[in-house]
């Protein structure tokens, strides 16, 4: 065989090993995509609250921030979180009170068994449910210990403390309920009327179902 | 493999033909991969991203709020927040998929997330497959989605200050300008 045939077949060759390795990266990478629905957008908790029970924590509240985790169909777990200050306070940008509101996806995973892969899904309820006994016990360096409480959601956790400026008086929920997890935090006069609260927690839960 | 055998299948032109072979794979899949992860693929998209955040239309959405952009050749992102006690905020944010069907796929599992905040519906002025929804309430929040080819376009705006009308009306006007502008 001459040189040109030889060069020309080891051009060929390249070519072809260019399209195929090309194309494999391609499909691999265009494939990736997750088939499996997404867990649905969560809404502000601001826009859940009870008007009268929000009247009965802190009259004439405002929005003063809103900030939220994932993005809809990318994210496993989605969350929003607002705070809320009385209108005309000397220091707006200081939240009295802090809601937060996540919603937890199902989850496909792989098991390896003993006979070939299994595909355990696990609800959005029993996320939500597991991530509100983690968040129990992770709790100790926060403002209190939380403690088991009843009536809010299908479990619910409460405690009193003092507010990261060792003055104010703070008052901390979290509840679950179906798929959602609710954390409200009241600091000074927001924090003095705890039943009303817990209500709070409670009217969220119900309104973002 | 041993350094003699190497040798005999290079003087082979069989051999070399093979090396020809594996080294296009090779080089095909590094094209491939630097080619996405740096933005130049897939071809006909803009090469690098931008929001125009600081366009007049829409800094007046967010009075005097405090801008963060952020330019590449995959994605961009900008955001204004309006200090307190009038909070508003506005949220646009651009993505380069790796293929035009993929931005779709993901396109629709977003506006099928949606529904999560209210009723769904089509806004004018964005294509078929655009989705807007609006969470009312004490912040009313609206979040437009849009696709072009392979770019996927949030825009996000809630201010407390406007009713929920107000409010969704300007995000996808918003939305509307983000598009034209790429």
């Amino acid at each position: 065989m001459d040189r040109y045939a030889q060069a020309a077949a080891v051009a060929a060759a390249a070519v072809v090993g260019l399209a195929f390795g090309g194309g494999v990266a391609w499909q691999m990478n265009s494939n990736s995509s997750e088939g499996d629905d997404p867990v649905r957008g969560v809404r502000t908790p601001c826009n859940l609250v009870p008007a009268e029970t929000l009247g009965e924590v802190l009259p004439g509240a405002v929005v003063v921030s809103v900030s939220g985790d994932g993005e809809p169909g990318e994210a496993w777990s989605l969350s929003k979180e607002c705070g809320l200050a009385p209108k005309g306070e000397d220091n707006p940008s200081e939240a009295l009170l802090t809601l937060r509101l996540t919603r937890y996806g199902d989850d496909k995973e792989d098991v390896d068994g003993g006979k070939g892969e299994k595909i355990v899904v696990r609800w959005g309820e029993d996320r939500a449910a597991d991530e509100f006994t983690a968040e129990l016990s992770r709790d100790s360096d926060s403002i209190c210990r939380l403690q088991p409480v009843t009536g809010i959601g299908r479990q619910a956790a409460a405690c009193a403390g003092t507010y990261y400026d060792d003055v104010s008086p703070a008052y901390r929920v979290m509840a679950q309920r179906g798929d959602l997890v609710v954390q409200v935090l009241a600091v000074a006069r927001a924090a003095a009327n705890r039943e009303a609260v817990g209500r709070l927690a409670a009217g969220v839960l119900e309104a973002g179902r | 493999m041993s350094s003699g055998s190497l040798r005999e299948l290079s003087a082979n032109p069989i051999g070399l033909a093979v090396y020809g072979l594996f080294g296009g794979c090779i080089v095909g899949t590094l094209t491939v991969l630097i080619g996405q992860i740096t933005g130049l693929l897939p071809l006909g998209e803009p090469r690098t991203l931008r929001v125009p955040c600081r366009d007049a239309s829409l800094t007046a959405l967010v009075p005097g709020g405090e801008v963060w952009n952020r330019t590449g050749h995959t994605g961009a992102e900008c955001e204004m927040r309006a200090r307190p006690p009038r909070h508003a905020h506005l949220e646009i944010k651009i993505k380069k998929a790796w293929t035009a069907g993929m931005a779709r796929d993901d396109h629709l599992r977003g506006c099928g997330s949606l529904n999560g905040l209210g009723a769904v519906g089509r806004p004018p002025g964005l294509g078929d497959e655009a989705c807007v929804v609006t969470d009312r309430g004490m912040l009313p929040e609206t979040t437009v989605l849009v696709r072009r080819g392979a770019l996927r376009i949030t825009v996000r705006y809630g201010s407390a200050a406007k009713t929920a009308a107000a409010v969704e009306s300007e995000a996808v006007a918003a939305a509307r300008h983000v598009t034209a502008s790429l």
